[in-house]
């Protein structure tokens, strides 16, 4: 599959970054293997402090690898990954980056038999010390800045609501809510939106956006919709095979190029 | 044996292999072969039973009418038996949980996990009646013995239930937090403790009532409760007194289940928005 050939609609070198450095996210000629067989392959790109990159690309491209490496959940076998000044090959305070990098998973990493204040307040864990956090004492302003980002979310009438009673927006709007707690300087989102619908989607992307400029947070997010990753990224990246494809601007992932990248049109 | 192969076949679907036919056969003549030998070493002869039916009856006649004189003594005996089941099923519980938690693979290394998973089959291969015997010796006579080998036995099987449970969990928001910088701490405390809560409370209840009928019978080793009496009277050969705390033990069973059932349902109702099946 490596071996596809796809001319690349520009490459980094071509494609000038739309803002200087600082850089939030670095990678070069990233390589991350499981199990011996390598998912990533040589892949280098950035993300500028403060932009939304977004990784493009069909299932099976290596793309939640490739996101996975950018907090150290996977370390690259090869090439250099730096994530807000910090070396992930050499460094071992993993723990202390983590709590800068906001996480949500796929399927969004909510306890269900929680409420959504509950967790929300698990934002704050990784800047609490292991005993006051065992024994759940937030301080009234961590529960006050927990219930704060879930009425930024729009979630403010269902703070003490079971996430099993939500919707799937709802879920999603929790998801967000916890990462803001944290206060990350970069948050990492995967294909966080792919289960909603065409207006859902929008809306958890409008408000994650509006979010990211507030917080002047660096947003990389893995999307299957083109049309997605055209109206949020500054900067899209798409992946297929393990490899870096193309880098590109928003305005130029025409329907001629998405074609040329994927053959029907769609990420999918 | 050809017509359904044939029949597949025009479906469009695979034939049944023969090698594998063959192999089922061989299993379940096997299997046959074993229970012939099973009950042709354990004396289990039909006849043998059907000509001692009539025992049955006298035995019935000699159980019946139960002595009401012993009820106050029986439900006694019940009440102590049932702190027992409560006690070791309790103790059981609380030393369960850190060893389940040490013994799933989702949460710490190989060389953690493996000699708790040791210890945890160690203790789960003895019968608690054994383990009675085995404190009965090491404390004395009575129901704390009993405890002991109650939250023994109870340790051993939650333990493994528990971690189960815990490794069976979605990984989803153990990742999440683990990726935003949380502890290992922090994550149990947040993440696997609140997701296998239900589960836990489930096999608690369900070790309990368990405990309830093996507790009935530690008394026959002198390790406290009913079945101290059962034992003393069925020696005796008063049997119509045995019934009475027989009737007891089943009155107990059944109430007890009946109240677990419901603790149950109402707990994941709560935690999960889901009724259990019944």
């Amino acid at each position: 599959m490596a071996s596809e050939s796809i001319t690349p609609v520009a490459s980094p070198a071509s494609c000038p970054t739309p803002l200087g450095p600082p850089v939030a996210v670095r990678l070069e000629d990233a390589w991350v293997s499981y199990d011996g067989t390598p998912v990533v392959q040589g892949v280098s790109l950035r993300a500028p402090r403060g932009t939304s990159l977004v990784i493009l690309g069909p299932s099976g491209a290596g793309k939640t690898t490739l996101l996975k490496t950018m907090n150290g959940i996977l370390r690259p076998t090869r090439g250099r990954v730096e994530v807000l000044g910090v070396d992930l090959s050499s460094s071992r305070d993993l723990r202390g980056l983590r709590s800068r990098i906001g996480y949500i998973p796929q399927d969004l990493g909510l306890v269900d038999s929680l409420t959504s204040l509950e967790n929300a307040l698990m934002g704050h864990l990784p800047r609490m010390g292991v005993v006051p956090s065992l024994l759940r004492r937030f301080a009234p302003v961590e529960v006050a800045a927990a219930e704060d980002a879930l009425h930024r979310v729009g979630l403010g009438e269902r703070v003490h609501r079971r996430v099993h009673q939500l919707s799937g927006g709802e879920r999603q709007r929790v998801a967000i809510a916890r990462a803001l707690v944290q206060r990350p300087e970069l948050l990492l989102a995967d294909e966080f939106v792919s289960d909603l619908d065409y207006v859902q989607a929008r809306e958890v992307m409008d408000l994650v956006t509006r979010l990211r400029r507030e917080m002047q947070m660096t947003l990389v997010t893995i999307q299957h919709e083109v049309d997605i990753a055209r109206d949020y990224g500054d900067l899209v990246v798409v992946i297929k095979g393990g490899r870096k494809v193309a880098e590109v601007y928003p305005r130029d992932l025409d329907p001629g190029v998405v074609t040329r990248l994927f053959g029907n049109g769609n990420g999918r | 044996m050809a017509a359904p192969a044939a029949a597949a076949a025009v479906n469009g679907e695979p034939a049944p292999g023969l090698g594998r036919g063959l192999r089922n056969n061989l299993l379940l003549s096997l299997l046959l072969v074993l229970l012939l030998v099973s009950a042709w070493n354990t004396g289990s002869d039909p006849l043998r039973l059907a000509r001692g039916l009539p025992n049955l009856w006298v035995l019935a006649g000699e159980m019946l009418p139960p002595d009401p004189a012993l009820l106050g003594t029986a439900l006694a005996a019940m009440a102590e038996t049932l702190q027992i089941a409560l006690l070791g099923t309790f103790l059981g519980l609380l030393l369960s949980l850190p060893l389940a938690l040490l013994a799933s693979r989702n949460l710490y290394p190989r060389w953690v996990v493996v000699p708790v998973r040791g210890l945890l089959a160690l203790v789960r291969t003895v019968p608690s009646l054994l383990w009675a015997v085995f404190f009965v010796i090491v404390v004395g006579l009575g129901p704390f013995p009993g405890v002991l080998a109650t939250a023994l036995y109870s340790l051993g099987y939650l333990g493994k239930l528990h971690y189960e449970a815990i490794e069976a969990m979605e990984p989803s928001a153990h990742e999440a937090l683990a990726a935003m910088g949380a502890t290992r701490l922090q994550v149990i405390r947040y993440v696997v403790l609140p997701q296998v809560a239900p589960h836990l409370v489930s096999q608690a209840l369900f070790m309990f009532e368990y405990n309830v009928r093996a507790s009935a019978i530690l008394g026959f080793v002198g390790a406290g409760g009913i079945g101290f009496y059962i034992m003393g009277y069925l020696g005796q050969l008063q049997y119509n007194r045995v019934l009475t705390f027989l009737l007891v033990v089943l009155a107990a069973v059944l109430l007890i289940d009946w109240a677990s059932l419901r603790i149950r349902d109402r707990f994941t109702l709560a935690s999960t928005g889901s009724r259990q099946r019944r």
